[in-house]
Parts: structure tokens; sequence; C-alpha cells
């Protein structure tokens, strides 16, 4: 994060005033964080690929395939291991999916802001985002059905 | 036209039939941006199919988990410093 605030200071000159401080500083931190990452690639990262096994999948007449339990209703932050259980969850995501859940879902930006900061259409925001929730509802399904 | 192929073009106009049509609306449905008529449809699948209420629920939970957890943050000292010098830069 020090890393991002030092950067928009040597690269002030660049700023071209068409979008908000707020979302260049973002757009810093994440090529940053993007860089950093593939530096010192994690064992347990998902690839893009493996996406797909986590997204749901239908069998004739475009039935839905797998069983579906309810989720145990109470707060996450009600329990602290479930939090690290979560946080685990999202980063194992590929990195422009974690992004995305990280912008829209967590910090709760619009679909606009999101998209602008990572210089993709908000088509193209929508389908990741939605992707990465299904990924993620998938990884998530042992940690709050097994609880339930 | 036999009973069963107008009783299916029925069920049609009524509502979504399949699952894996359902999941195409799915993220329009969460965020609020379908029709009032793709939304019917897509309700009145619901009703019928438990398979794809729970997978819902489950969704929308996993989206709300998200929103439940704090979102990273600047020391503020750091935040402030910096703000406070591309202010001086004219930059904001």
């Amino acid at each position: 994060m020090q890393e991002t605030f030092l950067q928009a200071i040597l690269n002030i000159d660049r700023f071209r005033g068409d979008s908000k401080v707020s979302t260049w500083l973002c757009s810093i931190g994440i090529n940053l964080a993007r860089a950093s990452l593939r530096k010192k690639k994690r064992y347990d990262t998902l690839e893009d690929e493996d996406l797909e096994r986590l997204t749901p999948s239908f069998g004739t007449a475009g039935m839905r395939l797998g069983s579906f339990k309810t989720w145990d209703p109470s707060e996450v932050t009600e329990r602290n291991d479930r939090v690290s259980k979560v946080r685990a969850a999202i980063d194992r995501l590929p990195d422009d999916y974690r992004t995305v859940i990280l912008l829209r879902d967590i910090q709760g930006l619009s679909t606009a802001e999101a998209s602008d900061m990572l210089d993709v259409s908000e088509g193209a925001l929508r389908v990741r985002l939605h992707r990465a929730r299904q990924a993620l509802r998938t990884l998530l399904d042992p940690v709050f059905a097994d609880d339930a | 036209m036999k009973p069963w192929i107008q009783k299916s073009r029925l069920m049609n106009r009524l509502m979504i039939t399949s699952c894996e049509e359902i999941e195409e609306f799915l993220y329009a449905y969460v965020e609020d941006e379908l029709d009032p008529g793709t939304r019917r449809r897509f309700d009145m699948h619901l009703r019928m199919c438990p398979q794809c209420k729970t997978y819902l629920q489950q969704y929308r939970r996993t989206v709300s988990i998200c929103a439940d957890l704090p979102a990273p943050e600047a020391p503020k000292e750091l935040a402030d410093t910096t703000m406070e010098f591309l202010r001086r830069q004219g930059v904001c």
C-alpha cells in the first residue's frame, strides 16, 4: 500500500485528470499487486481454466446438476475461523476474479467505477463478477454447508 | 396441435423452464436489472425448482458475506500525507 502512494507521487505527471484521484490510486495499487503476485505465485491459487469446474453444470433439458444444502444463516463475522476461511477462498481465485470481488462486493464500488479502474467494459465486468461469485460460492459451500 | 405441445408452449410463456437459462439471468436478477416480465418468469421457476432456489440463496449469501468483510484501508497518516501532497500539486 505504501508503494502505491509512492508510485502515485513519483508518477504524478501522468495523472490525466479524466478520472477521480481515488480511481487513479486504486489502479496503481491493482497493477502493483498483480506484479507482486506474478513474482510469488502461490501453489493453491486457481488458474482461469480451473474456474470452469467451479461454475454450475447442467444435465438433460438444462436441469441443474448437484445437490444444494441451505447454508447456516448466522453472520460470518460472528466466527473468526469462518472469516479466515472466506478470505482463504477469495485468495484462491485467479487474480482477475479476486480483484473484481474485492472492488465490487467488498469495497462496494459501482460497476462503472470498477470497470474504469480495471479498464474493461461494464459488460465484461458483469460477466467476470458473475463467474467470480459462482466460483466463490462453490469454494464456500463446504465451509457453510458443513455447519448447517 | 397435440395437447402436450400446447402445454409446453404455455409453460414457456409463464416461466423460464430450464435451470441453465435461469443461470443466464441470475446476475441481472440479483442486481435487480431484469425487466418485469422476465423477473416474473424467473420467480415462477424458483417456485417450482428447489435446486435453483437454494442455489440463489447461496449466491446471494456469497455476495453478502463479501460485503460483511472489512475492506483493507491505507494507514491514515500515510493517506493524509499523500492526499495533502496531491492537493499541493493541484491534482485534487
